[in-house]
């Protein structure tokens, strides 16, 4: 057999631990990667691959049944206009018993398979219906209701549905049918209506889609079609939710990337160095540095390769709760399970990382005298780690812990390795707590479930009635709810501003606003009649700036308007306004309110209580839990990679202590040959890397906290139409920076415990021997 | 007069090999005050049987007492503080920890025994007088001469005044002037009462130093003889 070959093979039998670790961390690095690179997949533009994915329609028509047939609607799908169609569909407006003893009118559409030509469902659990009895709902409706298969969608009493067994939970791209029964079911309703979907030759503006609802409006009897919908509000609105989130998914993914890189080129090349003497050696019996270069590349490139080889499968299968979690956040049908050529690439990056590294850094050692490498290899000397060993021996503490102290330094490269893995770690640590801080306040601010709990609309949405109280009266109604702490009225109106290129929808509150939960970015909220506040697209938008003022159209009547803040808000398009009512010209009437409850209210048993004093009113309850569970998700996937993260950092000062005691075997040995109990080893590797843990927790927190504020800055410059207010960064206080230096010193205990224990229970005589 | 130490049908062997044993039923016992010097030829079990009084192996049979400490109820802990308290070892390579300086490697079994380290200081410098290097307190091991790191090493074994002074090939690495240096200083021990072991396989060595030579063959004693009188080396 070839000598290299031989020397290789031989190195990996003798190098277990060494061996080990390589296998275990690339192969955690490419579980990472590929869960990393599947994110950024995922995280590209998301509503436009769902919608390629289940033939999203670019139109949806609603018609009523009463005024048309089934035949005619099916005869528009054969208009010039439209490539493609599905249905019609059934669809009934059900009423549906809540929580808290409201009913909610939802579209129940009859359907007898989820795919088709256009408007594929996507099921995420469970199956399609099948039988009569049976309904399958959509993904926003569950979480709303908190069902699952299985449980039972109650319809209110009034309702001629009878109770419906959830067998399958779904995702539309839509939202014109919130569950699916079998057509059956709906043959003996009323008051039906005729779901049709298309696909459009031309529906890449507005005005396109416009035209086809004017060529299926004048193909069908007057007044046959009462809704239309289309795509470009469905990914206006999808394209709301991901905008936000996807900076985080963004930065986390590059991180990864970046983080698994710096830990493999660490532990490779520590893996080299520690070898160094042994490269004297090989030299001295007449290996070139060529062959001493392939025999560290080989016996770390073999463990790599199978590390790689379990971590794409591995990472494949991880991925794929992921990618459900990711796609639910995002409200989005599931659009791949495994992106085969990305993950390779992504190997392929991992393995060149692991053959530059260990030439890099062999070559050094390949380069060297013979002497001077087994020299370099061998124990140190003295010098400045002896010195602080020295000083260290002179603390009033333990000796074994003093001594540990002094040997922390003893080998400075090593040393610095260790350090570095630490670094890695807590930065890794800091990084994900940060952004789980960030996206926490980002969800927090967007529900702004804090400050505001249920939000009373008068106008009954997706009720019978209509409400009969004025302004006064519902104000009045709600004052007097022993619940309420404090409520804010809100009108509406369109203002025509300058170079915004359509109305600019503006929300206008009566009395006090600012305790609404709105963060500025930059400026102030507004506090006086004539002062406004937008979010970041608006200015973006128009070109103006915090400071300007400028001239508005309200009603056609010119207002002068001070922009006093630029707030963090996703509403609508985000080119909108913040004023309060006063503002406006002319008489606006409120026609919703924003209510906080007093501490302990419930917020079902108000609505309830709202809704049966005035059936006219809906009363909706903002974000049941706190956080959107979008968000929730999202954190979820981040903290499952943060571990993965940690994980990997701990292997790299494991393997980085491994390789310490094993070269400082001979001290270890004489220490206990002198009377060190097995205990005061331990304690001494571990203060030795205790040190350590506290130097890269040190020089990893600020890290990861810049890290933090730039990736996010960055990400959110690319991805994102908003600024990110400062309090958003702000979030390494109190608890954190407790809690990141303990981060630190677990990491370094954590990957320094086993080592320990086995220098712990290693054989002085064999040692000995040995030397 | 009492065993100092006591082996009774002490038995060693590697990975089940008894037709090799590295020690063979051994049953000796030495006094306190006596220098026994282990001889024999290389492979012969004279390092094996060291470190089985030491406490730095264990037998695979029979019973090993130290200073009244059965050796085989100890567990780990115990056996490092018997090694720390109960008996000094001075190793032929010297085993110094090259990072310390001289004063350092002296105070550890000290310090590792809870001594304060003030305490552990003053009674590193009085041997380190006492075996005439002071003056290389400070210096560390690399830049010490043979015979001055093994008189470090004997400090070391001292510090913690043991019972018995175990040496293995002492003067193995030193040439023939520091070997005889180092044999007076254990001399000199032996004389105000420290018993010593004493591992060689050097005749004339032994011969001259110790009371009593046992000799090894394949692990087993084949002779164990008093001798009458000592011709103690002198420090030149």
């Amino acid at each position: 057999m070839n000598p290299v070959l031989r020397k290789t093979l031989a190195d990996i039998r003798r190098r277990k631990v060494q061996t080990a670790v390589v296998t275990l961390v690339v192969f955690l690095s490419s579980l990472t990667a590929t869960l990393a690179l599947t994110l950024l997949i995922e995280s590209d533009a998301p509503f436009d691959r769902a919608f390629n994915h289940v033939q999203g329609a670019h139109l949806f028509v609603t018609f009523d049944a009463r005024s048309v047939s089934e035949s005619q609607v099916s005869a528009t799908g054969s208009l010039p206009a439209v490539s493609a169609v599905a249905g019609p569909w059934l669809v009934y407006p059900a009423s549906i018993a809540f929580p808290g003893g409201r009913t909610r009118f939802i579209p129940v559409a009859g359907r007898d398979q989820p795919g088709g030509a256009v408007d594929r469902l996507t099921l995420d659990s469970g199956r399609f219906v099948q039988r009569l009895g049976e309904v399958v709902l959509s993904r926003q409706l569950a979480d709303e209701m908190a069902l699952g298969v299985g449980d039972t969608l109650t319809p209110a009493s009034d309702s001629p549905l009878p109770a419906l067994h959830v067998v399958g939970v779904a995702t539309a791209l839509g939202n014109d049918a919130a569950a699916w029964v079998m057509p059956g079911q709906l043959s003996r309703v009323r008051t039906a209506q005729y779901l049709m979907a298309y696909r459009l030759h031309h529906a890449s503006t507005a005005s396109e889609i416009a035209a086809a609802v004017d060529a299926i409006t004048q193909s069908v009897p007057t007044n046959a079609v009462i809704d239309t919908s289309n795509y470009l509000d469905a990914k206006l609105s999808a394209d709301r939710t991901t905008a936000v989130m996807i900076p985080f998914l963004l930065a986390f993914s590059v991180f990864a990337l970046l983080a698994s890189a710096l830990i493999i080129a660490n532990l490779v090349s520590g893996a080299v160095i520690a070898g160094t003497r042994e490269i004297g050696i090989m030299k001295s019996v007449g290996f070139t540095p060529a062959q001493v270069v392939r025999v560290f590349a080989g016996q770390l490139l073999i463990p790599a390769g199978l590390g790689c080889l379990l971590g794409l499968p591995a990472g494949v299968l991880v991925s794929q709760p992921f990618l459900s979690d990711t796609a639910h956040a995002f409200g989005l049908p599931r659009t791949f399970d495994i992106a085969l050529w990305v993950d390779l690439l992504g190997l392929g990056v991992i393995l060149l990382v692991v053959v530059a590294t260990a030439v890099l850094a062999s070559l050094r050692a390949g380069h060297q005298s013979a002497a001077a490498a087994i020299a370099a290899g061998s124990a140190p000397s003295g010098g400045s780690g002896s010195q602080l060993a020295g000083l260290a021996g002179r603390l009033r503490a333990p000796r074994a812990l003093t001594f540990g102290l002094g040997e922390s330094t003893a080998r400075p490269v090593r040393s610095t390795m260790t350090v570095v893995a630490i670094l890695i770690g807590v930065a890794t640590v800091t990084f994900a707590l940060g952004l789980h801080e960030s996206l926490t306040r980002v969800a927090s601010a967007l529900a702004r479930d804090r400050q505001v709990q249920v939000q009373v609309y008068r106008e009954a949405v997706g009720k019978s009635q209509r409400s009969e109280l004025s302004e006064q009266q519902v104000t009045a109604l709600i004052a007097s709810q022993p619940g309420t702490a404090r409520f804010t009225g809100v009108g509406h109106a369109d203002a025509t501003v300058p170079g915004a290129g359509h109305p600019v929808p503006t929300f206008a509150y009566r009395g006090d606003a600012s305790w609404l939960g709105y963060v500025p970015i930059r400026g102030r909220w507004f506090a006086a009649k004539g002062e406004a506040v937008a979010p970041t697209a608006f200015f973006t938008r128009t070109r103006h700036h915090v400071g300007d003022s400028i001239s508005v159209l309200f009603y056609g009547q010119p207002t002068q308007l001070t922009l006093v803040g630029e707030i963090f808000d996703q509403q609508d398009d985000n080119v909108i306004l913040r004023t309060g009512i006063e503002t406006l010209p002319g008489r606006t009437a409120v026609w919703n309110y924003e209510v906080q409850l007093r501490p302990g209210t419930d917020a079902s048993t108000y609505a309830a209580a709202l809704e049966s004093a005035s059936p006219g009113l809906s009363a909706r309850i903002n974000r049941e839990n706190g956080t959107d569970t979008a968000f929730l998700l999202i954190n979820s996937v981040l903290a499952g990679l943060a571990l993965i993260l940690a994980l990997i950092a701990a292997s790299g000062v494991f393997n980085t202590v491994v390789l310490n005691t094993r070269e400082k075997a001979r001290d270890i040995a004489i220490l206990k040959a002198i009377g060190m109990t097995p205990r005061q080893v331990v304690a001494m590797i571990l203060a030795s890397t205790a040190v350590l843990g506290i130097l890269g927790a040190v020089l990893g927190i600020p890290a990861g906290i810049a890290l933090h504020r730039n990736i996010l800055i960055v990400m959110g410059q690319i991805a994102s139409s908003t600024g990110i207010p400062d309090p958003f960064f702000q979030v390494f206080g109190g608890t954190l920076t407790i809690l990141l230096p303990a981060a630190g010193i677990a990491i370094a205990m954590l990957g320094a415990l086993l080592p320990a224990q086995w220098a712990a229970r290693s054989r002085v005589t064999e040692v000995l021997q040995t030397e | 007069m009492a065993q100092l130490v006591q082996l009774t049908d002490v038995s060693k062997v590697y990975n089940g090999d008894r037709q090799h044993a590295a020690l063979d039923s051994i049953s000796i016992g030495i006094l306190p005050g006596q220098v026994t010097a282990i001889m024999g030829p290389s492979g012969s079990g004279k390092s094996t049987l060291l470190n089985v009084i030491g406490g730095l192996d264990r037998p695979s049979a029979g019973t090993v007492i130290v200073d009244g400490t059965v050796l085989s109820r100890l567990n780990e802990t115990a056996l490092a503080r018997f090694r720390r308290t109960r008996v000094g070892i001075v190793f032929q390579f010297f085993n110094l920890l090259n990072n310390l300086t001289a004063l350092d490697n002296v105070t550890i079994p000290a310090q590792l025994a809870g001594v304060k380290p003030a305490d552990a200081r003053r009674r590193a410098d009085d041997l380190l007088e006492q075996l005439g290097i002071a003056a290389h307190r400070n210096h560390y091991p690399a830049r010490l001469s043979g015979g001055q790191r093994q008189r470090i090493a004997i400090a070391r074994a001292l510090i913690n005044n043991p019972a018995l002074l175990l040496a293995d090939e002492p003067t193995g690495a030193l040439d023939s002037h520091a070997g005889q240096q180092v044999m007076s200083i254990l001399a000199d021990l032996n004389r105000s009462g420290q018993t010593i072991v004493l591992v060689t396989h050097d005749e004339r060595l032994a011969r001259a130093n110790a009371s009593r030579v046992v000799r090894l063959i394949d692990g087993a004693v084949v002779s164990d003889r008093d001798q009458p009188a000592l011709e103690m080396v002198k420090v030149q």
